[in-house]
């Protein structure tokens, strides 16, 4: 029976492996978490369902917006005397105007009232937060939970090293035409993907450089962009009577290459990415 | 109908290269803008900057500075550096021309057109550089030439001016996160090579608004217990209006200060914090 559990455990993997990294080349984005906020659509209530605390930050912040005009958030509780939490903001939005919020699948959501909470958290450990949301007559419409994950502080990458010198804390400029790229993820975090962008040599784009993405893996060699030519803003309009044309042309001091990390925060469930930029001097 | 659309079109267009603009001057910490009206050129003549660091946004440099040419033709040129230690170039260069067309006689006029460029810097080493750049013509005669004073600064060489500040008795950080005792004496001590010239000790006051006031060195003074404070934004069609009620309430203490042997005075703030529960 146990060998059993193991086999199907073992096939299950398999097919995850399969589906992620399969000659499909369909990621499993829709299945990734990128937000732990939520929309409860009856109550008009977005609010996350977990946050991380810094134990060494003094403030820790977070969000509950209300879609409904006249809501508010009336209160905070939390499960400790070890985390101390407030409602330090109160927003109102009138007429046209809306707070927004983004929920999973990159779905944004407009609200009419927001309330933020400030906590701290004087010991590690993992707490809970009850919000109180009240309407327009001061009745209590519901109650939310937030989970709290108070650890010490970390930022998700640990150390991103390129031929062997540290990126991003004294310098990002590199004489090295080609190394190993290495990245340590800090406890908590779980490394998921890398990809070194380069941009596109004269592409066009409104305003906006072009990179194109190659996935790497870890401790492996990579070489840095040589070209600084690799920006070209031009627009034109033509409408009637009045016509103009702009246009901007680019060639950088340093080449830039990108360095896109994805990772998994296994605390709170959900992926994100963070982009490191090393410059290649000759 | 279509010119009111146009005339929109336009706006909305310029409103976003000068929102472009404005962002990228932000950049520079002390950017002070020049505009010589004869020659048609507008340009920072002292940017400050890091050493060592490049940045995206700066095209590869530690910095940039953005110059404004409003004659047609003229063109950024001849960019050069008074040391090797500051490298510099022309990262980046735009047009602009508008055309406006005569519904009569189908004659076109040029209504509007300049040309602009952004220079990026990369210090190799702390210092005050020169950089000189010409604005030449469509001929390719030279127009005029203008300076720029690069100011690069390592930020590991900062020197704290002072050497203690004591409330209650103890130094400010034995009272992270925040101090329980809202009231004591406040003693600030400075380095040798600089002076005291005024302490002010800033919060919210009770009416909601923030105010600075003077107070003598080691006096006593009382940390905010509360930090109550609205903020009210109007837009066409809408507003936004915010509450604040500070879990933690900060008092701020702002120290100016003069170095002796420069005279250059500057101010130095730091803040303490309570507990509003």
């Amino acid at each position: 029976m146990k060998q059993g559990k193991k086999i199907a455990a073992a096939f299950l993997v398999l097919i995850i492996v399969f589906s992620c990294f399969g000659a499909s080349g369909i990621e499993v984005q829709a299945a990734t978490k990128t937000t732990t906020y939520v929309m409860d659509s009856k109550k008009g209530v977005c609010y996350p369902t977990k946050v991380r605390a810094g134990i060494q930050e003094l403030s820790n912040i977070c969000t509950v917006y209300l879609v409904n005009e006249g809501d508010y958030v009336a209160s905070v509780k939390s499960s400790s005397s070890d985390l101390l939490a407030k409602v330090t903001r109160k927003g109102v939005y009138t007429g046209e105007n809306y707070a927004s919020v983004r929920l999973e699948g990159n779905k944004t959501q407009g609200c009419k009232a927001t309330g933020t909470i400030t906590y701290h958290a004087k010991k590690k450990g993992t707490y809970t937060l009850t919000v109180t949301i009240k309407n327009a007559k001061k009745k209590i419409t519901c109650k939310k939970k937030i989970k709290v994950y108070a650890e010490e502080y970390a930022t998700p990458v640990k150390t991103l090293k390129y031929a062997g010198k540290l990126c991003g804390v004294q310098s990002n400029l590199f004489t090295k035409k080609s190394g190993k790229l290495k990245v340590v993820m800090n406890k908590g975090f779980k490394l998921q993907k890398i990809e070194v962008g380069k941009y596109v040599e004269g592409a066009y784009k409104e305003y906006s450089p072009k990179a194109t993405y190659v996935k790497v893996k870890n401790n492996k060699q990579i070489s840095l962009a040589e070209s600084t030519k690799y920006r070209a803003d031009v627009y034109s309009y033509s409408g009637g009577y009045y016509s103009y044309e702009t246009g901007a042309y680019c060639d950088y001091l340093y080449p830039v290459t990108l360095v896109r990390i994805t990772y998994k925060d296994t605390k709170l469930g959900i992926t994100e990415s963070v982009e490191y930029e090393l410059y290649y001097k000759k | 109908m279509k010119k009111y659309i146009v005339t929109a079109m336009r706006g909305i267009f310029l409103a976003a290269l000068v929102f472009l603009f404005s962002v990228n001057m932000e950049m520079q910490v002390n950017a002070k803008s020049v505009k010589d009206s004869a020659n048609g050129v507008e340009y920072n003549d002292l940017v400050e900057m890091g050493v060592g660091y490049a940045y995206d946004s700066s095209y590869g440099g530690g910095a940039t500075t953005y110059i404004y040419l409003s004659t047609d033709g003229d063109r950024v040129a001849n960019v050069k550096s008074n040391s090797s230690n500051l490298l510099v170039k022309k990262t980046r260069e735009s047009y602009y021309r508008s055309t406006d067309t005569d519904w009569e006689t189908n004659q076109k006029t040029t209504k509007w057109s300049y040309c602009s460029a952004y220079l990026s810097f990369f210090a190799k080493k702390q210092g005050e550089y020169k950089v000189a750049f010409d604005v030449v013509k469509a001929d390719g005669s030279v127009r005029c030439t203008k300076e720029i004073t690069v100011k690069a600064i390592a930020s590991r060489d900062y020197v704290d001016p002072i050497k203690s500040i004591k409330y209650a008795g103890k130094d400010l950080y034995k009272y992270y996160p925040y101090a329980t005792k809202t009231s004591g004496v406040l003693k600030v001590t400075m380095k040798k090579s600089y002076k005291l010239v005024s302490i002010e000790v800033g919060s919210y006051n009770k009416k909601g608004k923030f105010v600075y006031k003077k107070v003598k060195n080691g006096k006593k003074i009382s940390l905010a217990k509360k930090a109550v404070y609205t903020r009210e934004y109007n837009y066409s069609g809408g507003g936004s209006k915010y509450r604040y009620d500070e879990l933690f309430p900060a008092t701020y203490i702002r120290i100016t200060y003069q170095n002796k042997k420069t005279k250059e005075t500057d101010t130095w703030t730091t803040s303490l914090y309570t507990l509003n529960k």
